[in-house]
């Protein structure tokens, strides 16, 4: 029903990119950086703005004559307004009730312009800031083990993946961390987020991610015995089934032993190996 | 309103079309009435989404007619038998507009009527949720405030009671690990 009436209305592109970015949230996906999209919002703001001004300067002359109009004089012809009546009063007091009138519109038409001014910067704001919080929750929900922290390594060689899982953020809740760290893998953020994600975004999304994560990290730092990033519901098992989903090759597990992960397979392993597999996508607990 | 700012139901509510009458000539608005002159004339009725009325109706510049979802037809539908209303198809912010534009309005009547559909409604909700049968038809004549906040949560509840009726021991204790 909202895009009823057809006629198209300021604000209308801002509220694509916050419709873009509901549908994102409940579906999970995070969805590219509409620039496009902003860019269009910015130009309409601009549009506005200008137009504001030039209604503004347009109600003070109509205003003016409307004040010459009634104050009898008329006929002045200041501002080259056609409301200026010729010498007659009749006409002039009518034309300068009409240039009453038309001042203001003037400022009804200021009026709404400046809403959809203030429209469109409340979408464009919430926006931005609804891409901001699902990238610091997934910080949290994924940064985890911190590469501070002198963990465990589970050695994820492997060519793992061009990484393009499209479930990143759905994320099981109880798929847990706990000081487990993969060495970084060649192919994902230090922050620990999948690589569609991190192409999803926007360089400034980009750069805030990175500063974010460096702080996370200093916090962490400063509490070596807590492990911030772990999960807030403990884990039932400490061994869990999984079904892998793409060949990740052989990994050394904490005991020594050498794990092999083949698409397909279902194993039932130690979950601290393989959460990081979880976190990322690549395999699912059962 | 400082705390809606931010949330994006809120946004998407703000967006509903409220039908109302201009009380001056505005220059440069004539699109919104679908011809092309460039001026929107006096007394012409446009439709304007609810962020663009609420500031002009208190400068007086708009008189507001009742948009369709709160037209009395739809609302004698619902105050007759709210739970059979397909209220997403009437608006899918049927409730959260509905609190916005009583606000605006100040129609007492109204808000009865919604405060009455909305507590019926919810007994139907929750009986649907625990039941645990399938009712897509049912989920989808449901407003957005309900399908989100109160049919999750309905069924997480539902889940947590089954477990704990399993087993009441491991139910607590995830319960009280959230």
């Amino acid at each position: 029903m909202s895009n009823s009436g057809g006629s198209l209305c300021f604000g209308d592109e801002g509220l694509k990119l916050v419709r873009d970015v509901k549908r994102s949230r409940d579906s999970g996906i995070f969805h590219a950086y509409n620039d496009a999209g902003v860019r269009n919002v910015k130009l309409e703001m601009k549009y506005l703005l200008d137009g504001i001004t030039s209604l503004l300067e347009r109600r003070a002359v109509l205003a003016r004559a409307a004040e010459q109009g009634s104050a009898g004089r008329g006929g002045d012809g200041r501002g080259g307004s056609d409301y200026e009546g010729d010498g007659d009063a009749v006409v002039d007091a009518e034309s300068s009730q009409a240039a009453l009138e038309l001042s203001q519109g003037c400022g009804m038409a200021t009026h709404m312009h400046l809403n959809a001014l203030r429209r469109n910067r409340r979408l464009l704001l919430v926006y931005h800031r609804a891409r901001m919080d699902s990238l610091r929750d997934m910080a949290w929900e994924l940064g985890g083990g911190g590469a501070g922290v002198g963990a465990v390594q589970t050695d994820a060689r492997s060519n793992a993946v061009a990484a393009n899982s499209d479930d990143d953020e759905d994320v099981d809740m109880d798929s847990d961390r706990h000081t487990t760290t993969t060495s970084n893998n060649n192919n994902s953020h230090p922050s620990g987020l999948p690589h569609n994600v991190i192409r999803a975004m926007s360089p400034n999304e980009l750069s805030f991610l990175n500063s974010y994560h460096s702080l996370l990290e200093d916090y962490r730092g400063t509490m070596l015995d807590i492990d911030l990033a772990a999960p807030l519901v403990p884990p039932s098992d400490l061994f869990i089934d999984i079904r892998v989903l793409r060949d990740l090759g052989e990994i050394v597990t904490e005991s020594g032993s050498i794990l092999k992960l083949m698409a397909g397979d279902q194993l039932y392993v130690k979950r601290t190996d393989v959460e990081k597999f979880i976190t990322l996508g690549y395999a699912v607990q059962i | 309103m400082a705390d809606s700012f931010w949330d994006i139901d809120h946004v998407l509510a703000e967006q509903q079309k409220i039908p109302c009458f201009v009380a001056l000539d505005v220059p440069g608005y004539g699109f919104l009435d679908g011809n092309s002159s460039e001026n929107l004339c006096k007394n012409t009725r446009i439709e304007l989404p609810f962020w663009m009325v609420t500031p002009l109706i208190a400068a007086e510049q708009v008189e507001l007619e009742y948009p369709h979802c709160f037209a009395r037809r739809a609302l004698d539908d619902v105050a007759t038998s709210a739970v059979s209303v397909n209220l997403h198809g009437l608006c899918p912010f049927f409730f959260l507009f509905g609190v916005k534009f009583v606000n605006l309005i100040e129609d007492a009547n109204l808000g009865n009527v919604l405060a009455d559909a909305f507590s019926q409604r919810i007994a139907e909700i929750m009986q649907y949720s625990q039941s645990g049968r399938s009712y897509s038809k049912f989920i989808s004549t449901l407003d957005d405030t309900e399908k989100q906040r109160i049919l999750q949560q309905d069924s997480e509840v539902g889940q947590r009671t089954l477990l704990w009726r399993q087993d009441p021991n491991s139910a607590s204790t995830s319960t009280s690990a959230h």
